[in-house]
């Protein structure tokens, strides 16, 4: 098998560049370039022309915006009383519940999956509000950070779903059908990571905070005061998407200006917050675009050397049962996923790996919703995982902890690709009421 | 950024008000975001928000490996850079020469944004190259700084 | 033996990428095997239509797919074919094509490729929620416009046409803030507007075009009787996309009126005369904007076809 060792190849110069401490987006690149020119002989110009072409196409589009705007307003909510008070707010909720505050990152990243359409926006809004708060109040490091990577992937599955987009355009599947057919699984697995943090909780309550007081029922009515911000923040951005005001990718600006507008009427914004949160923000952003940028060089190089179709196809001369080639494509993908970014996943290997699934008698909406599965896992896996990558960012801890913490909620995730195999329905049932 | 969000939500009013439109915004905000990502690498680097993987480099200690070592890394990401300035310039010079504008509206000459993303480029390669001149003659390292000040923004 | 990487933003499915795997076939059998091209459909190698003049031209990739109207920018040539109401027919798209070819060969020469063949695209109509057959019908809709000369003419003609990206319509037409997209039959059904929308009025608005080059180098590196392969490919591979449009567009019509779309084919004369005049403007400005190559393009191409308008 020639590809899996150029697959092999690819990854070990990846391993070597980036272990070496090279930043992460210039490894990616030198080792797309590096594979190009030894792996394939390009010459240098032909190099050079592909590698202008691609870190231009890739980094001046639209769909992007919604990266730096989403990490721009999770600054602002950041460095005001925002969030101070969501967190204050929430406590009276969530205290007798095992896990307590752990649950705003599952719950936080889920209401966030359904205005943004990409994994590392709503990791990186979420994450910068909720992990240093959770921090200080003495919550378990590695739950706060896996939850948060694991949680923010739903930004795929739960719609709006950028992935889910160009997988319906591909595959000429309704895009109206994906997008409900995410939304049960996401809650499923959104509810196993729940479940999973009240279970270590109770099994170790050291793993969070004791919250033994009482809470009368003022207390419950300053709270939800002290929600109010965030929650008008969730029905502004939510409600002008539903209503088709503004388009999945717009409501990113519309959750900026909203913020701004609410930090001012609370009389929080100073200037000092505005320039702050902003240069906080583009330093953020820039690091997430130009890793992703170099992702997109890398899916070039690998789409050159002919690495995701030619292992496709040996998985199609394999000639396996449904449920074997299910699990061989399960494999396929989170192999891909441990060096390439979710869209280029699915562009590259789709055009052989959709009729051999729809062959075998899978419903297309159904492979979309197991695809969307297969992306998000790859987001959580090292070397290159953009949530793993974002988390970094945010928090400082090195990468292998974060990939560490991050396994069990992998595992839940792989989990629920086990149940919504078994039953399809999950995802199936909610397009069929809506459409027919 | 706040150029970004303003346009699109201009966008965003004359739709749903006035029932028409910039035309240009996704153009202009595609712009926007090469020109962020690509304008604050430097900034960026410095303020060592860029990660990297220093398992290794932190197990190096101070010493004249952990130089050699950071060199190498500085090293290869100058030469990537500038090998990719390079054909940014060729690009943004032909553009130019040949007086290719984008297709909409606006027409804008596609030097312009191309040329941004190739400032950008320099910006970080001078950066690169004053920090590995500093690697080498013992000056301080990108990492360390961010730990003496505590991760002070 | 060679392998050929050949990007194609578009999906396997469509009438290019069908027209490509055509071409690959009939490329391996005429060369012995010799040439084989790797598709990467759907934009999978990472290059959009824009990007591939270029690509082609600096030889990134030896040979490409490419919907050349975005590159209108670049050489105003290429908006020729996506201009309103020049080429309402298959019969007159085809002549639009044939009588233009020269020009483009021209052109793609500066640019360091070779024209193989076109491939063309279904005529746009209307897509909405009612019969867009009149202009009473089409004031004040919400409609999705693709380029600078569709915005001028459906606003001249009191719709509110809008720019959204393509990822953007179908969660547009979910929530109601469009309510039109020009587009083609094809394509809507492709992306199963039918879910949103209930009528495709046809209008023949425009036949856009993607052209199929090769780098020169690549070319002129090949044996004569390889290029002889290559040549005698690429016409039998524009034959059969031409001959496949003709074909697809009944098809598609089929499909539609299968998911409960009605499409309306007998729109009142008047109407459509009345679209081609506000699309003449945009026509003028194509022709002042190419100085005589303009005039000449135009002229031949109404002799040809026997229309004065
Ligand atoms: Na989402
Ligand atoms: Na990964």
């Amino acid at each position: 098998m020639d590809a899996f060792l150029t697959g092999l190849a690819v990854l070990g110069l990846i391993v070597l560049y980036i272990g070496l401490g090279t930043w992460v987006f210039a490894g990616l690149m030198l080792v797309s370039v590096t594979s190009l020119g030894l792996i394939l002989d390009f010459p240098v110009d032909r190099i050079g022309a592909i590698a202008k072409s691609i870190l231009w196409r890739s980094s001046s589009t639209w769909e992007l915006v919604a990266i730096p705007l989403f990490i721009w307003m999770g600054e602002i909510i950041f460095r005001t009383d925002i969030a101070d008070r969501l967190f204050r707010g929430l406590t009276p909720f969530v205290a007798r519940i095992p896990g307590g505050l752990l649950h705003t990152n599952v719950t936080g990243c889920t209401l966030f999956a359904a205005v943004s359409g990409s994994s590392a926006a709503t990791t990186a809004m979420v994450g910068k509000i909720t992990s240093s708060a959770l921090a200080d109040r003495n919550y378990d490091t590695n739950l706060s950070i896996g939850s948060l990577a694991g949680a923010g992937s739903l930004g795929l599955l739960i719609p709006p779903s950028i992935v889910m987009i160009v997988y319906g355009v591909l595959a000429e599947v309704s895009i109206s059908r994906l997008f409900a057919a995410g939304l049960l699984p996401g809650l499923l697995i959104a509810g196993l990571y729940s479940g999973y943090i009240m279970l270590r909780c109770f099994i170790n309550p050291e793993l969070s905070p004791k919250g033994d007081e009482r809470y009368r029922l003022t207390d419950r009515l300053r709270a939800i005061l002290d929600l109010s911000p965030v929650l008008a923040l969730i029905v502004i951005v939510l409600g002008g998407m539903y209503a088709g005001l503004v388009t999945p990718s717009e409501a990113a600006a519309v959750g900026v200006t909203a913020t701004l507008a609410i930090t001012v009427l609370m009389r929080e914004l100073t200037w000092r917050i505005f320039v702050d949160s902003l240069m906080g923000a583009v330093k953020v952003s820039c690091m997430v675009c130009s890793i992703l940028v170099a992702a997109a060089l890398l899916s070039t190089a690998m789409g050159y050397l002919h690495v995701p179709a030619e292992l496709a196809k040996a998985i199609d001369a394999l000639s396996l049962s449904p449920y074997q080639l299910l699990l061989m494509l399960a494999l396929f993908y989170i192999m891909l996923g441990l060096f390439l970014d979710g869209i280029s996943i699915v562009v590259m290997s789709l055009p052989i790996t959709f009729p051999l699934a729809t062959m075998a008698g899978f419903d297309p909406v159904w492979f979309g919703i197991f695809l969307v599965l297969m992306v998000e896992l790859g987001q959580v896996t090292p070397p290159v995982g953009f949530n793993l990558f974002v988390l970094q960012g945010i928090t400082g801890h090195p990468i292998g902890r974060i990939a560490y913490a991050a396994l069990p909620f992998f595992a839940l995730m792989c989990l629920g690709v086990v149940i919504i195999t078994l039953f399809p329905d999950i995802a199936l049932w909610l397009p069929r009421q809506m459409f027919g | 950024m706040v150029l970004v969000v303003a346009l699109i939500m201009v966008e965003i009013v004359l739709r749903g008000a006035f029932a028409t439109s910039t035309f240009i915004m996704d153009e202009f905000v595609g712009y926007g975001v090469a020109a962020i990502t690509f304008l604050s690498l430097g900034y960026a680097l410095e303020s060592g928000s860029l990660i990297r993987v220093n398992v290794l480099l932190t197990h190096l200690g101070n010493g004249i490996v952990r130089r050699l070592v950071e060199a190498f890394c500085v090293g290869t990401t100058l030469a990537l850079a500038v090998f990719i300035a390079w054909y940014f310039w060729k690009s943004v010079a032909r553009s130019w020469a040949r007086g290719s504008v984008s297709e909409t509206v606006a027409q804008v000459p596609l030097w312009i944004p191309e040329g941004l993303v190739l400032i950008g480029l320099s910006i970080f390669a001078l950066q690169l190259l004053a920090y590995l001149l500093r690697v080498l003659t013992g000056g301080q390292l990108i990492g360390d700084d961010i730990t003496a000040e505590g991760h002070g923004e | 033996q060679t392998k050929w990487d050949m990007p194609n933003e578009y999906s396997a499915t469509s009438i290019h990428g069908e027209g490509d795997v055509y071409f690959a076939g009939k490329l391996k059998e005429l060369s012995g095997g010799k040439i084989e091209i790797v598709h990467h459909f759907g934009g999978a190698l990472g290059y959009k239509s824009k990007d591939q003049l270029d690509a082609v031209g600096d030889g990134a990739v030896p040979i490409a797919n490419t919907f050349v109207a975005p590159l209108g920018g670049v050489e105003n040539l290429f908006l020729l074919s996506s201009l309103p109401f020049v080429a309402v027919t298959h019969a007159e798209a085809r002549q639009l094509y044939e009588t233009a070819k020269p020009y483009y060969e021209k052109i793609f020469a500066k640019y360091n490729q070779k024209l193989l063949y076109s491939s063309p695209w279904p005529p746009s109509g209307l897509w909405g929620k009612k019969p867009l057959d009149s202009m009473d019908a089409l004031k004040a809709v919400k409609l999705r416009t693709y380029d600078v000369p569709g915005t001028q003419t459906f606003r001249a003609a009191g719709a509110a046409p809008v720019q959204l990206s393509w990822a953007d319509v179908v969660p547009q037409l979910g929530t109601g803030g469009i309510d039109a997209v020009l587009t083609s039959a094809e394509a809507g059904l492709s992306s199963r507007f039918n879910e949103h929308l209930s009528h495709f009025t046809e209008i023949n608005y425009a036949s856009p075009l993607n052209m199929v080059t090769i780098n020169l180098d690549t070319w002129n590196a090949l044996s004569p009787e390889l290029q002889q392969a290559v040549t005698k490919a690429a016409a039998a591979a524009d034959e059969h996309t031409w001959a496949a449009m003709a074909a697809r567009v009944d098809q598609n019509y089929q499909e539609a009126a299968k998911r409960g779309v009605q499409v309306v084919t007998e729109a009142p004369a008047g109407y459509r005369a009345a679209l081609s005049k506000f699309g003449a403007a945009a026509l003028a400005d194509w022709k002042s904007s190419m100085g005589s190559d303009g005039e000449a393009i135009v002229s031949k191409y109404r002799t040809r076809v026997g229309r004065a308008e």
